[in-house]
């Protein structure tokens, strides 16, 4: 094994790799901020260029340095505009954006990038310490299994059932699972729900639901409120652009990154799971393991809801390498493109790679460390001015946030219809805020919506009935997981009440 | 704070409410093949599941009685459905308008157009009266971004006004070059 | 349909003997893609226009990505603006047929002008390496006693392409094709894992998708719906060698607007045959694993009309319409 990573190495230790590393984490980081842009589209459009460069390893780590950027890139739209341009970062605004609001912009980005580059690091060493034996593991998943992972992320709306919010949580969750019912799925012929409109026949984008549920009533409510305009931005210019992490919330973080990337890594590992599910379930597993106070922050501003999704995500997004790189099967739309890549360079993929062509699977995993060292390397410095972005003139950054959105969803598609739906969704978005119904359950539910009634569907024509639910010991001990993510915080602060009700009662 | 019964918050569940009805009403329409209806899992299962829980929560949110709120309790969206009065609702509705137009004037008016019309516009409202300084800042950004989305990732975007399309928002008079 | 496959093949095999960069055939090309950037559409008309230009067959090829009602809207868009769309030329695929003959567009893809197909790639029957079906009759023999117990997972929407190639085995088998345990799965790549995992007992999916994995042995493909064996797979054999005469070919090719001038249409059949004898189709066809099926103008036509007759009494018969 250590000869073979030393074969990556001196393969990928030449200049112009470097240098390509270098173009291709800058090229990614620009271009994933775009929403609409993810880093599957940014692969797509960069194959051709990075096959043109001839050497395979070269040009594996070119793409492996416009991955790991484009995923960072989407992480900083966000968190400085909660608008999140891929699935996988959704989770990443919940505590981020939080935190660019109370003008710690910088801070936020760096917990990010180092969480990022841990996630990817840790996930890229186990990738090259037990990628065999996690392959046989990824084969025992079925349908099954992916159905109760699911419903564990789905406990992450936990985060935004504040008291007297619980009913409003579950009612947004619920929102957000019929509209994922809209137009046509993989599961059946026809499309639903379309009320005759064929633009619905494709169900409603990710990127027109998420920008009008998140960034547009954010803009929209600065259009509204000038008071809180004037304020923000002049007077904590210092703050905004202060990367540095206190050694508290290092400590805070540590664990978190330890944990995530180990559970992030195993969920992406599973070909029909990936970076958004490893991101939500990070999310519900850290508040459920954070303190009563500390679970309190989660959906506020917590560094702990923000480090724990980015860690999640990355390592994932290297554990879905595994599949790609052991049994030939791509486990997600950015594998399945970098899987041309490589066909692309002459290489197939699958049980015969590490003994055929050593080069290029030591390679790919060398390209990993490279790209997430190179990544934290250019971006740290960069963060002060990419966080000075939120200290322009509102009456330049409101405009451009509306435009971004917009663009989002027509970027590629060319299709106006969409806006006008994205337009739609946002005024009905904003009103849903002033009546306080928490917003992220929509999107929750949204995007596991599909995944839920994929996996439950196929379960059921699988085994006829719904006896898999407690006969398949993984898929049990899984929705027991979840039902202990609803109950046990509910449990502990009832408990925390009472201990306070009886410290006032003898007080008094 | 005096609360009337009949909140935001209540109106907006009663309104989900009857959507979810709708929505259960056209589960039982959904157009299903010979093979599908003899499946356990039909396409309508799931909508049904979901569409019934969707209206018993959002009755329940309608009709349970407010809780009286505890001092120093917080709210998940702290301080968005305070002062609403105070708000600028004009403004509001003109970056409505704003966004409305631009989505419809983007491909018949081109990209450039449009959004340089559109972010000028957008920040004219927000009183930034220097035009001298915004057009020249503002056309070499939606420049920059139009070169790099089509020049250099390839992805097509209409540049430039589009008589054909124009002719057609406006009524035929105005195709005579098509 | 035999005859054209075989022919177009034989073109394919010969087409490695290259003219080296031919001259200029057609000014330029604009692509219309109905779905968004990244996807299948997507990356077939922006291989087949690099191939174009690079090869100097096509002075410039412009791409517009326009998304909606599946597909619809691109058609649609062609249809009501045939008058200024001579230069533009359309990706499309199989589900065309198929989504045409469930009424889900406005228009038929019969109204377009059809130009040619491309590429494509056959189906395949596949199972896990240590299953115990050997051959289709084995599979057969399963499905015959309880097709409840054989669940074939698929890549495409039930009742879509994958479901009906499994359908059309059973039927040209003399089973009841109505009764096929079909799981859809969201893309080729997770029906596989689901093949590996034992969740599926068989897999209906591309020759391509499978092929690099049974030639590892890591799956058995216990028929193809080609002709003939194919000279990239020698080992793979055809369904209907095994007595069950179910061919099908899911084909991607290209379609300009109705009303298109003869010239016109005789120029962009014949750019679209002649690079792919060229080096630079060879790289960006072997960059995405394609198998060059060209099948140009009328025969294109009447290749569809057959597809499309033999999709409907299918479908019909499956009670999927």
């Amino acid at each position: 094994m250590l000869e073979g990573l030393l074969t990556g190495l001196a393969a990928a230790l030449s200049f112009k790799a470097i240098a390509m590393v270098v173009v291709g984490c800058l090229i990614g980081t620009f271009i994933g901020m775009l929403p609409g842009l993810g880093p599957m589209s940014i692969i797509a459009i960069m194959i051709p260029f990075a096959v043109s460069l001839g050497d395979p390893t070269t040009s594996l780590i070119m793409l492996a340095g416009v991955y790991y950027g484009a995923v960072f890139g989407g992480s900083t739209s966000s968190i400085l505009i909660n608008a999140p341009g891929v699935p996988s970062t959704v989770a990443t605004s919940f505590d981020g954006y939080p935190l660019a609001r109370q003008g710690k912009a910088g801070k936020a980005l760096t917990i990010a990038a180092v969480s990022s580059f841990a996630g990817g690091t840790i996930g890229a060493i186990l990738l090259t310490l037990f990628a065999s034996p996690l392959a046989e593991f990824a084969k025992t998943f079925w349908s099954a299994e992916y159905f109760a992972l699911m419903v564990a992320g789905l406990t992450a709306i936990a985060a935004f059932a504040g008291r007297g919010q619980v009913l409003k949580a579950i009612l947004m969750v619920l929102v957000g699972l019929m509209l994922a019912t809209v137009g046509q799925g993989a599961l059946f012929n026809q499309a639903r729900f379309t009320m005759g409109i064929a633009d619905l026949e494709s169900g409603v984008g990710f990127v027109t639901l998420i920008m009008a549920l998140f960034a547009l009533p954010e803009a929209l409510f600065l259009v509204l409120n000038p008071k809180k305009g004037s304020q923000a931005g002049d007077g904590q210019d210092k703050e905004i652009k202060d990367l540095r992490i206190t050694g508290e919330e290092a400590r805070k973080i540590a664990p978190v990154i330890g944990r995530q990337s180990i559970l992030g890594f195993l969920i992406g590992v599973m070909p029909g799971a990936g970076a958004t599910i490893a991101s939500f379930i990070g999310y519900a597993t850290e508040r459920n393991l954070a303190s009563s106070e500390e679970r309190a922050e989660f959906g506020r501003g917590s560094v702990k809801g923000l480090s724990a999704p980015e860690t999640a995500n990355n390592a994932a997004s290297t554990g879905s390498f595994v599949p790609m790189l052991t049994l030939g099967i791509p486990g997600s739309g950015t594998t399945a493109i970098l899987l041309g890549a490589l066909i692309a360079l002459g290489v197939t993929p699958g049980p015969a790679l590490i003994d055929k062509n050593p080069e290029i699977f030591w390679g790919v995993i060398v390209s990993m460390y490279i790209g997430n060292v190179v990544l934290l390397i250019l971006n740290l410095p960069l963060i002060p001015y990419i966080a000075k972005l939120l200290t322009v003139p509102r009456a330049y950054l409101i405009p451009f946030v509306l435009f971004f959105s917009l663009m989002g969803a027509y970027i590629g598609q060319n299709n106006a219809t969409e806006l006008y739906l994205m337009i739609g969704l946002a005024g009905v978005a904003t009103l849903l805020r002033f009546a306080d119904y928490p917003l992220p359950p929509i999107i929750i539910g949204f995007i596991l919506g599909v995944m839920l009634e994929d996996n439950l569907g196929r379960s059921l024509r699988k085994f006829r009935g719904l006896d898999w639910m407690w006969e398949r010991p993984v898929t049990l001990g899984l929705l027991i997981v979840a039902v202990l993510f609803i109950l046990v915080p509910l449990f502990s602060d009832w408990r925390a009440r009472q201990g306070r009700a009886k410290q006032t009662a003898q007080g008094d | 704070m005096a609360s009337r019964w009949f909140t935001l918050e209540r109106a907006i569940a009663l309104v989900i409410f009857i959507i979810a009805l709708a929505y259960i009403n056209a589960s039982f329409h959904i157009r299903m093949l010979p093979f599908e209806l003899r499946q356990p899992f039909k396409p309508n299962t799931f909508p049904l599941a979901i569409g019934i829980m969707t209206a018993v929560v959002a009755f329940l949110v309608a009709v349970i009685p407010p809780r009286a709120t505890q001092a120093g309790e917080e709210k998940a969206v702290a301080g968005d459905a305070e002062g609403w009065r105070d708000f600028d609702w004009k403004r509001f509705f003109i970056f409505f308008g704003l966004m409305i137009a631009y989505a419809t004037f983007l491909r018949p008016a081109g990209f450039l157009l449009s959004t340089v019309s559109f972010l000028v516009l957008g920040s004219l409202v927000l009183k930034e009266y220097r035009l001298w300084m915004s057009v020249p800042i503002i056309v070499v950004l939606t420049f920059g971004l139009w070169y790099l989305v089509t020049q250099i990732l390839g992805i097509y975007m209409p540049a430039m006004p589009n008589s054909h399309l124009l002719g057609q928002m406006f009524g035929s008079a105005a195709t005579s070059g098509a | 349909m035999k005859k054209f496959l075989v022919g177009a093949f034989a073109l394919a095999l010969s087409g490695s003997a290259a003219l080296a960069g031919g001259h200029q055939q057609v000014d330029s090309i604009h692509f219309l893609i109905p779905g968004g950037a990244g996807g299948g559409w997507d990356g077939t008309a922006r291989g087949t226009g690099e191939a174009l230009t690079k090869s100097g067959m096509v002075g410039s090829a412009t791409y517009e990505n326009m998304s909606g009602g599946g597909g619809g809207k691109a058609i649609g868009y062609l249809i009501e603006n045939a008058g200024s769309s001579e230069g533009t030329l359309m990706v499309n695929s199989t589900p065309i047929v198929i989504r045409s003959l469930q009424g889900v567009f406005d228009y038929n893809f019969t109204d377009l002008t059809m130009i040619a197909g491309t590429i494509g790639d056959y189906a395949a029957l596949v199972v896990g390496k240590d299953s115990s079906v050997q051959n289709f009759a084995d599979l057969l023999a399963i499905y015959n006693s309880n097709p409840a117990d054989l669940a074939i997972a698929g890549g495409s929407v039930a009742g879509g392409m994958d479901h009906l190639v499994a359908a059309l085995a059973f039927k040209r088998a003399g089973a009841d094709a109505t009764q096929v345990n079909y799981l859809p799965f969201d893309a080729g790549g997770e029906a596989l894992a689901a093949l590996l995992s034992g969740e599926a007992d068989a897999l209906s999916t591309g020759l391509g998708e499978a092929i690099e994995l049974a030639k590892q042995g890591e799956v058995r493909i216990i028929g193809v719906t080609a002709p003939e064996r194919l000279a990239d797979a020698p080992d793979v054999p055809t369904l209907k060698e095994q007595g069950v005469d179910a061919q099908f070919v899911n084909w991607r090719g290209f379609f300009a607007a109705p009303g298109l001038s003869d010239e016109k249409r005789a120029a962009y059949i014949k750019v679209l045959g002649d690079v792919q004898g060229t080096d630079e189709w060879e790289a960006v066809r072997a960059r995405n694993g394609w198998v060059n099926i060209y099948n140009p103008g009328d025969e294109f036509t009447s290749f569809l009309q057959t597809q499309e007759a033999e999709i409907k009494a299918l479908m019909t018969e499956l009670g999927f319409l």
